[in-house]
């Protein structure tokens, strides 16, 4: 029972009899600051808010959060929020009212904050009634109830707000209900029974009563400091008030009157919270939100774990999420706005990875996602793995998050994935994201750990969410395997069809460089002479023209894709995961085979002669130039210096009619001509 | 080598193969050279031209790419090595590529050709020695386009019909210029990039208007490519008045600026030119080399200098300069450093100007005989094309610049891209810094 005075000044509270170093355990559960300060969201969210404002003062010493939820009578704020495991009770009330499954289970979110500030203030009111029941033992005349409230309330508050909805004598094992007749309300906080036959000097009177609260606003503040020092003091049972509480009573006329509200205030923040709200921003480049502002990094990460919306603009939640985020069972407060010092308002909304900074034309089309649908066994979670073509930033949203309730439990992991893979495999595992939400199930008290920051891993549902997402044998499966392992296999494929294309532009560039070579030497006034006489000399070849033509097309499967030439399509090539398949656009520059040569175009054809064939013919007739695209050379020199040289000798001799030395000096000027 | 180039004249081919269907790319070629002076003011102004032409009479659709265009008033060399090295008279030039690479050329197609494939290319060409730009770049793209017939337009054609038809590459040959100097230049082809300066053609009865059109877009930097600028006193002043009444000022808090870099003959400068040139807002004025039976004609020089002083017109000596002519067949050393030092005295600042002959000009005609005739890069001024003539060897020229470099930088906040770099200029321009001629005390 609390301490009771008779004037209208704040009275204390008592811990409820648990050991102060419990309470100092428990108190560190929570952390970081963000960690503990989210407890007071959920609480909101539990009370039904629509809105919360969170106003951190421009000294850093304090933060306020109000909300407009149902708010607390004294009774409940007694009963439910000081207490420990206060708010057990309400889990069997089942889903509260918008349909919102309560957050709050183990009853400790008071302690939450305990560690970060001096003193906690709450200011309530709702426009509940009370309903209540006091047992008054003892002869009974007059009885002065208002001392044997569990809260304390000045008898003049009872005024026009108190009633008594029963009043009954019970005398061993009969019990008797007094007619209204009987008994009268004093206006001191006193009852007088009125009917003839008195009770007896040992009987005890049950009175049952209604308070009208909704004229009524409380505050309390709890003595942080003094609760978590208690482990010190030698004598316990004296030193356990906590807790000051008053009531105010509002005119009918108030502005307040018909109004719900909390406002909760950490006073006195302790000096490390400063500090790490204060952090400036890391110099330089800053891609990671740890290197981010302490004020920045708080609200990223609270925006992350509080049931608040996604900003509507997100492709991802288009494009990934789907209908999963946007699910009605995902309830959410529908404004929390911050204000930090010197800040405009802020809306606060749960940040999702929409693609890198620096990659604006990002879209999901080029990324793997997997949906994830679990229905098993009273788990029922849906969600997305995601996994990017490069690392994500900021890097604090690698990591599948898991959200109970519409709160992300912990930080985003792999289940310990981590372990189980290696190399390539495991550096993939820094462009996956992905998010689950928790609709039914995990949700136990033995499922999660009593700061919500993580789950038990023996209970049930856990374990097959973890079987779902990551397999549970000694490789990593699941739905997370599956996207590393399409991830891998698109890897493969972009790379196969890059070392591709840049084969062929660089084939394409010999082509253009040997073409520019003997034009430009072709040109000269001096020495150019020989080759303008042999381009326009008849040579005819018929050696290697016989030969198979030597097909640089990769064949009609590149790694288990069909590969589809096309003439007339948008860009110079596309992948298409879906269907497997690889289009290759012939029309682009670099598949072109025609070379421009002292006025003429040439077409290089590659032939699969043997070695005992020459290594290139040139047809001035056809304008076809011959390369030997199987002659042993081109294994040693390479694809690229094997074409310039193969055309180039041939060229050579021939322009030069035998003239050792001029052939040599063609044949380098050609080879070493480097157009810019 | 030569295969069927048409040879035609510019609107005889315009009326017989343009259409509101043609796609038609226009290119500035770059340029190969030893030396590559007035870097700031290349401007493709036939080609910008040709493209409001073509847009106004043949609703063509059309596109522009300027090698040329310069980047913060600079044209840099596109590699940090000589593109060819080329020996005259026994003395090695290296020859520079300048201008745009042609791997930007070709990735700059690559993203066109996927939206926007041409269906003609037209390249023109300042000079006809700046051949071998024009050549690679059409080689270029007849790797590319082999079905895009390639037109060339400009000196080269114009003067060199049958080395362009032998070594250009180019399909048609255009062979006169077309004349276009009612039609503005069309800046709008300058997508990203708009250039600092318009040119203008002051044979143009609309060139105040384009000048207003052009300053409304931001550009109040004019310059005139005509030699002579001024063909008769009167009607240039008529001109420039007409444009001052237009008040351009009063418009916006730039002031329109005119640059005289050629085509300022000393003869015909007079107080009133001085005064309407200083009204309309000349800030550099260049003027050509005036002589008289060999001698430096005095007489109109001072009366440049009279007329400035009578108009109170200043311009400092980085401003104002006078041209000396050099690479001529009759230079004679002597003769052009007495003239250089008496510019100095004129205008405190004086400008060597390679000279080359005009292709089948008279002089040209003269000397044929002396003179390459199928390695027309060597008639590149910078290259001294006359030295066999007149026994004065490049590298005598090449101390003739440092002197007037030195001479220049003493006088000069900003001197012209002379020979920077070389040992003697900086030995010399560290002496004229520290007055080394002043006997200590």
């Amino acid at each position: 029972m609390p301490k009771h005075k008779d004037n209208d000044g704040p009275i204390s509270l008592q811990s409820g009899g648990v050991d102060p170093s419990i309470l100092r355990e428990l108190s560190g559960i929570y952390k970081p600051f963000f960690q503990a300060f989210k407890e007071l969201v959920s609480n909101a969210y539990d009370a039904n808010a629509n809105s919360v404002r969170i106003r951190l003062a421009a000294d850093y010493e304090s933060i306020d959060i109000v909300d407009d939820g149902i708010g607390m009578t004294l009774f409940e704020f007694r009963a439910d929020f000081t207490r420990l495991g206060g708010s057990l009770h309400k889990i069997q009330r089942g889903p509260i009212r918008k349909g919102r499954l309560r957050i709050g289970s183990k009853g400790i979110g008071f302690l939450a904050v305990a560690r970060y500030c001096s003193a906690m203030e709450i200011v309530s009111t709702t426009l509940r009634t009370h309903r209540g029941k006091i047992d008054i033992q003892g002869k009974t005349g007059t009885l002065d109830f208002s001392r044997l409230f569990e809260v304390p309330i000045p008898p003049r508050l009872l005024h026009n707000r108190f009633r008594i909805t029963s009043l009954t004598v019970v005398r061993g094992k009969t019990r008797r209900r007094l007619r209204p007749s009987e008994f009268e309300l004093l206006p001191n906080g006193r009852v007088r029974i009125t009917n003839r036959k008195r009770p007896a000097t040992s009987c005890k009177v049950e009175l049952r009563y209604a308070l009208d609260c909704s004229t009524l606003e409380f505050k309390a503040i709890i003595d942080y400091d003094y609760l978590l020092s208690l482990e010190n003091k030698m004598d316990l049972s004296q030193l356990s008030d906590f807790c000051t509480l008053s009531v105010n009573g509002f005119e009918n006329d108030d502005e307040r009157v018909k109004q719900e509200y909390t406002r909760i205030s950490l006073k006195g923040l302790k000096q490390f919270v400063v500090r790490d709200l204060k952090a400036p921003r890391k110099p330089g480049r800053v891609r990671n939100i740890e290197s981010e502002s302490g004020l920045d990094q708080f609200v990223w990460n609270l925006s992350r774990c509080i049931p608040i919306k996604y900003d509507p603009r997100n492709l991802i939640k288009l494009e990934a999420g789907g209908s999963n985020l946007e699910s009605p069972q995902i309830q959410a407060i529908d404004s929390v706005i911050f204000r930090g010092p010197d800040q405009q308002d802020l809306q606060l909304l749960r940040p999702l990875w929409s693609g890198n900074k620096h990659d604006k034309d990002w879209n999901t089309a080029d990324d793997i996602i997997l949906p994830i649908d679990i229905n098993q066994s009273g788990l029922r979670a849906t969600g997305y793995i995601l996994g990017h073509r490069e690392a994500l930033f900021p890097a604090e949203f690698r990591g599948i998050a898991v959200r109970v309730r519409n709160v992300q439990i912990g930080a985003p992991s792999f289940f310990g994935s981590e372990q189980a893979l290696t190399g390539l495999s495991r550096s993939l595992l820094s462009q996956i994201t992905g998010e689950v939400n928790v609709f039914e199930g995990l949700d136990a008290i033995d499922a999660l750990n009593p700061g919500r920051d993580s789950f038990y891993e023996e209970n049930g549902h856990y374990k097959i969410l973890r079987r779902q997402i990551v397999g549970d044998g000694e490789t990593v499966s699941g739905i997370l395997g599956a996207v590393i392992n399409q991830m891998l296999e698109k890897m493969q494929i972009l790379s196969t069809v890059e070392s591709l294309l840049l084969k062929a532009n660089n084939y394409r560039a010999a082509l253009v460089n040997l073409s520019m070579a003997i034009n430009h030497y072709g040109t000269n006034a001096t020495d150019g002479a020989s080759l303008r006489e042999f381009f326009s000399s008849t040579q005819r070849v018929n050696g290697l023209s016989h030969r198979e033509d030597y097909d640089s097309l990769p064949g009609p499967r590149l790694l288990g894709y069909r590969v589809m030439a096309q003439h007339q399509m948008e860009g110079d090539h596309l992948i298409d995961f879906a269907r497997k398949s690889v289009y290759l656009n012939l029309a682009h520059e670099r598949w072109n085979k025609r070379i421009f040569v002292l006025g003429q175009h040439y077409e290089v054809v590659a032939k699969m002669g043997s070695s005992n064939d020459p290594l290139s013919e040139i047809d001035t007739t056809e304008r076809k130039v011959y390369v030997n695209w199987s002659h042993p050379l081109r294994q040693q020199m390479g694809d690229v210096a094997f074409l310039k040289s193969a055309v180039v000798w041939k060229l050579s001799y021939h322009a030069c009619g035998g003239d050792i030395e001029s052939m040599m000096d063609l044949a380098l000027n050609l080879l070493t001509f480097d157009g810019v | 080598m030569e295969c069927s180039v048409r040879n035609q004249t510019g609107f005889e081919y315009l009326k017989t193969n343009c259409s509101s269907r043609d796609r038609i790319l226009l290119i500035n070629p770059p340029v190969i050279e030893s030396r590559y002076q007035w870097i700031r003011w290349n401007q493709p102004l036939d080609l910008l031209k040709l493209s409001t032409y073509l847009k106004v009479n043949f609703e063509c659709d059309v596109k522009l790419y300027d090698f040329m265009l310069p980047v913060n008033n600079r044209v840099s060399r596109t590699a940090n090595k000589p593109d060819s090295e080329i020996i005259v008279n026994g003395h090695s030039f290296n020859l520079w590529r300048y201008g745009n690479a042609d791997a930007d050329f070709s990735q700059w197609l690559d993203n066109m050709t996927v939206h926007w494939r041409p269906t003609q290319i037209w390249l023109t060409s300042l000079t006809s020695y700046w051949w071998r730009g024009i050549a690679n770049t059409i080689a270029r793209l007849k790797n590319r386009y082999s079905d895009i017939p390639i037109v060339l337009y400009g000196k080269y054609p114009q003067l060199e019909r049958s080395h362009a038809s032998e070594r250009s590459f180019a399909d048609v040959l255009i062979k006169d210029e077309l004349d276009l100097s009612d039609y503005s230049a069309d800046f709008d082809l300058y997508e990203h990039q708009r250039p600092s300066f318009c040119a203008l053609d002051i044979r143009s009865n609309t060139w105040q208007q384009e000048a207003e059109q052009q300053f409304a877009r931001g550009i109040s930097n004019f310059v005139f490519f005509n030699d002579p600028l001024i063909k008769n006193s009167q009607q240039f002043r008529e001109g420039m008045t007409e444009f001052h009444r237009l008040n351009l000022r009063s418009r916006t808090n730039l002031l329109p600026k005119f640059y005289g870099i050629c085509g300022l003959y000393p003869s015909a400068f007079t107080a009133d030119v001085a005064e309407t040139m200083k009204k309309v807002g000349f800030t550099e004025l260049h003027f050509e080399y005036e002589t008289k039976a060999g001698e430096l004609d005095l007489a109109a020089y001072r009366q440049v200098k009279e007329s400035f002083k009578e108009v109170e017109y200043d311009l400092q000596p980085d401003q104002l300069s006078g041209f000396v002519y050099i690479g001529l067949p009759d230079d004679d050393l002597k003769q052009i450093i007495k003239h250089v030092l008496n510019l100095f005295e004129v205008f405190g600042s004086v400008i060597l100007k390679p000279w080359t002959p005009t292709p089948r000009s008279k002089l040209h005609s003269k000397y044929k005989d002396k003179l390459p005739t199928d390695r027309i890069e060597l008639f590149s001024p910078h290259l001294f094309p006359f030295s066999c003539v007149n026994g004065i060897r490049p590298e005598e020229y090449d101390e003739l610049y440092v002197l007037v470099a030195a001479l220049n930088q003493k006088v000069r906040s900003r001197a012209f891209d002379c020979f920077p770099g070389t040992l003697a200029y900086e030995m010399i321009k560290e002496s004229l810094v520290r007055e080394v001629w002043k006997v200590p005390r």
